[in-house]
């Protein structure tokens, strides 16, 4: 199948996807939890602006007709009015999501930086002691909480040493730089504003390094096994008696065909990396979509948690399609 | 100055925001026409009002407002402003009316469209003349006068005037920024952003997630604040807070909860707030509709069985004092006089055994409904759980999320499964025993979590309610506390010192004063030094 055809059936596979996540998560939160409509308006409210909230959100029709509006609404970019905040859902999704992708985008790079060379060096020094603490460090990042690393590594930079911020993307008082992304340090590097560039560069650490320990140790183990497997391939044995470089062979021709694996490992971390957030985001007070989940779900904001459940949807699906395409380009055995 | 608190506003319009963040940046730009005297919680004064007076029959309040005065924007406030922020709380009918509601009697006379397209700065003729019309609620006198007209005496009136929703918001602001809409329609700009107040900051920034930035009204007309930025810094994590105001990174925290008092109580530099007692309560609703809950002496023996010295003490580590409710200490209609029931243990089962239990036999277990993720919640009701226990009475505690409890605390007719004991709380909406008694007590509130139905009591609640003699208003709720005290259908826990948290600030802050009535600190009074 060529690869426009491939794509665009994949593209096409999002609408069933799309209507059953949507579906599931309306019923779950619509169904299992009780009537918002007190927690939206304050217990003190009148009969009058009761009524009129459950008015505005549809919520004393039938539970099919409530869908209806809401993914008309949706397919029409109408995403309806957060009843906590009031803010349009798809506003605060543009406000937040920013801040999302800069900490997944730091932990991600942190988690390929240091993910693929220790998965490659680990698996050149095999059954060394080298291999052996090397591998000790990525187990710890699979067998460690996020919740828990965050918390230990607040506790040692932020409350013992004192040397990192425990929370948010700024500090007090230092305003953030001119729009342009929403990253704060794309922003700031685009304006030249360095002191919010190294502020919100200082902000960063911890918590990207929290979201990063996770996928950096999934990514260095699934590079180890490939690295291990294609070196044991005859033409890595052929490549070495032709009497190429060691570097050459290592790194022009096992981590090359290595990286197919390390490829889908690292879409897979993606997805891991947003679903990540929601812990990490509430843990560092880091203003970015998984906090905004956090308090949506807490404060039973239905159109706030439907809109982020899209956005989900959305990315999952897609980076699955980036994944599978990557990796076609990569082996050119894989036809799609 | 950096503030750090939990909890970011919902919106920063009076018209729809009821939360204790909100109001806590509210307070500090805009202004009502009265609050209080300082520290003081029974005397009222003048703010954008310089004076006022009282009809004889209580249904007429004429007030005399503040000239010069100008909304951060530079236009310029009056009596049209007055008009039109009150009346578009009422026409929007958003959460706040319950405050104002009572005052305001239905003038259909009044439309969106007047509120929408008068010119409140230099009203046209017709447009005075609407305004003028002295066959209504609000009625403007002249551009600095303005009267209202009440349908009932309200003998708390000037204190719901003093409440977050009695701010005065720009009105040709409001009105280029989306208007005002009905059926509690939220106006999006001017919740998000704020509006043009006459108070001594305005909002300069607001990072949603992160912080709101004051900075000072160039047009202010009272003492400019020493502070001339203030950072409200928001953090989901208490002891980041707490461990940004002993590095020095904040210089205030709004609030410490009570449970994590050990973590800050003696750290040199820093001060914790304790002048005076608040507000805010904690109580068990007695389920009266429901058997044995409805024998007066198995309520009292409850009573009598529950230590409440023990819980100020082990739980709020010495933060509250017992009170004899519904209307708290220090609040005009308290009558010292009358003493909290207090612990003893041989009355409670005496009275048990005199209701045909002793020893508790004959009681079903019963249920304790309160709302999870509050320790210091969850540690008193495992408390009363034990000290039950003591007379033969089996507590089950049934903790649930805050949806389902404010359902079942707030919808009448009562849910099938309403429990038998129900953990209570408060917070003020204004200054006046009518917000304690008339909620708790009269069967018509539905904050009467005990469902008590008792004719002297809704009689007398509803009398103070439309009183407008302070000596009758004082007899009435005396009346009401002691009968309180004698049927006892509340079991009143504690009335918080301070307030369900301590506020703290550093050492180079000063001037920060206390009202209960308060929320969060007003930051023009305050002082820092490098």
């Amino acid at each position: 199948m060529g690869l426009s055809r491939y794509i665009a059936r994949r593209l096409l596979l999002i609408i069933p996807v799309f209507l059953a996540v949507t579906f599931m998560t309306f019923v779950i939160s619509h169904v299992v939890v009780p009537n918002p409509v007190l927690a939206w308006g304050g217990e003190k409210s009148s009969p009058a602006t009761i009524a009129a909230i459950a008015a505005q959100y549809h919520l004393n029709d039938p539970l099919p007709n409530q869908y209806y509006y809401y993914m008309t609404g949706l397919l029409t970019g109408n995403w309806g009015i957060s009843p906590v905040t009031h803010l349009p859902v798809l506003s605060q999704i543009e406000t937040y999501l920013p801040a999302t992708i800069e900490l997944s985008g730091a932990a991600l790079i942190l988690s390929v930086l240091f993910g693929i060379p220790i998965g490659v060096f680990s698996a050149l020094w095999n059954g060394k002691k080298k291999d052996y603490s090397l591998r000790l460090l990525y187990l710890t990042g699979i067998a460690s909480p996020p919740f828990l690393l965050a918390l230990l590594l607040q506790l040692l930079f932020s409350y013992f040493f004192r040397i990192l911020p425990s929370a948010g993307r700024l500090s007090p008082g230092l305003q953030p730089p001119t729009h342009i992304t929403g990253m704060y340090t794309v922003d700031s590097l685009l304006t030249g504003n360095w002191v919010v560039l190294q502020n919100s560069l200082v902000h960063l650490i911890l918590p990207a390094t929290t979201l990063a320990l996770f996928t950096f140790a999934i990514i260095a183990r699934i590079t180890r096994s490939s690295m291990m497997e294609t070196l044991d391939k005859d033409f890595i044995r052929t490549a070495k008696s032709k009497g190429l470089p060691r570097r050459t062979v290592m790194f022009r021709h096992a981590l090359r065909n290595a990286l197919t694996s390390t490829v889908t490992v690292i879409g897979f971390a993606v997805q891991l990396l947003l679903s990540g957030t929601i812990v990490v985001e509430s843990i560092f007070f880091w203003p970015g979509i998984g906090l905004y989940t956090t308090t949506s779900v807490l404060s039973l904001d239905f159109p706030s948690i439907m809109g982020i459940t899209v956005v989900f949807t959305l990315v999952v699906v897609f980076t699955n399609l980036v994944t599978d395409v990557a990796y076609a380009f990569l082996d050119p055995r894989v036809r799609l | 100055m950096v503030d750090e608190t939990l909890g970011e506003p919902s919106g920063l319009d009076v018209a729809y925001s009821t939360d204790a963040p909100a109001y806590e940046i509210e307070q500090n730009i805009y202004q009502g026409l009265v609050w209080y005297c300082g520290t003081d919680v029974t005397q009222l004064c003048g703010v954008l009002a310089t004076s006022w007076q009282q009809s004889a029959d209580g249904l007429t309040y004429t007030f005399n407002l503040r000239q010069g005065v100008h909304f951060s924007n530079g236009d310029n406030f009056s009596a049209y402003s007055v008009w039109f922020n009150y009346y578009r709380l009422t026409l929007n009918n958003g959460p706040p009316g319950y405050i104002i509601g009572p005052v305001m009697f239905s003038n259909g006379s009044i439309t969106l469209n007047d509120l929408n397209t008068f010119d409140f700065q230099n009203p046209t003729a017709a447009q005075l003349a609407v305004m003028e019309n002295p066959s209504q609620s609000i009625q403007v006198v002249s551009e600095y006068e303005i009267a209202f007209h009440l349908s009932a005496p309200l003998g708390s009136f000037l204190a719901r005037m003093a409440a977050p929703p009695g701010g005065i918001e720009d009105p040709a602001f409001v009105q280029a920024h989306g208007g005002t809409q009905a059926n509690g329609t939220v106006n999006q700009y001017v919740d998000a952003n704020g509006a043009p107040g006459t108070g001594p900051y305005v909002v300069t920034s607001w990072v949603h997630g992160q912080s709101i930035t004051l900075g000072l009204n160039p047009y202010y007309w009272g003492p400019k604040p020493q502070v001339s930025t203030v950072v409200i810094q928001y953090k989901s994590n208490t002891l980041d807070a707490i461990n940004d105001l002993k590095t020095g990174t904040a210089q205030m925290m709004y609030t410490v909860p009570v449970n994590l008092l050990p973590s800050i109580t003696g750290t040199p530099g820093i001060t914790l707030e304790n002048h005076g007692l608040s507000f805010d309560l904690a109580w068990l609703s007695l389920n009266t509709q429901s058997y044995p809950l409805n024998i007066t002496n198995v309520r009292l023996a409850i009573n009598y069985a529950i230590n409440k010295t023990a819980l100020i003490t082990d739980i709020l580590h010495g933060y509250g004092v017992a009170f004899q409710g519904p209307v708290p200490q220090g609040m005009f209609g308290y009558n010292d006089s009358i003493t909290p029931v207090g612990y003893n243990l041989t009355e409670a089962k005496a009275l048990l055994a005199q209701a045909g239990f002793a020893g508790g036999s004959g009681i079903r277990p019963l249920s304790l409904m309160y709302y999870t993720g509050d320790p210091v919640i969850a540690a008193t009701v495992q408390a009363v759980q034990s000290d039950l226990a003591q007379i033969g009475i089996t507590v089950n505690l049934n903790g649930v999320t805050q949806a389902t409890y404010f359902n079942t605390a707030a919808t009448l007719p009562r849910v099938s499964n309403y429990p038998d004991i129900f953990w209570s709380a408060w917070f003020p909406d204004f200054a006046y025993p009518d917000d304690y008694a008339y909620s708790f007590e009269n069967v018509a509130s539905v904050f009467d979590n005990s469902n008590f139905n008792n004719p002297q009591l809704n009689l007398w609640t509803s009398q103070a309610l439309n009183s407008s003699s302070a000596t009758q208003q004082a007899l009435l709720y005396s009346q009401v506390q002691a009968l309180d005290k004698t049927l006892s259908p509340n079991v009143w826990l504690w009335q918080f010192k301070v307030g369900d948290g301590i506020p703290a600030y550093s050492s180079s802050v000063s001037n920060v004063y206390w009202n209960p009535i308060l929320y969060g600190f007003n930051y023009s009074a305050i002082a820092v030094s490098s």
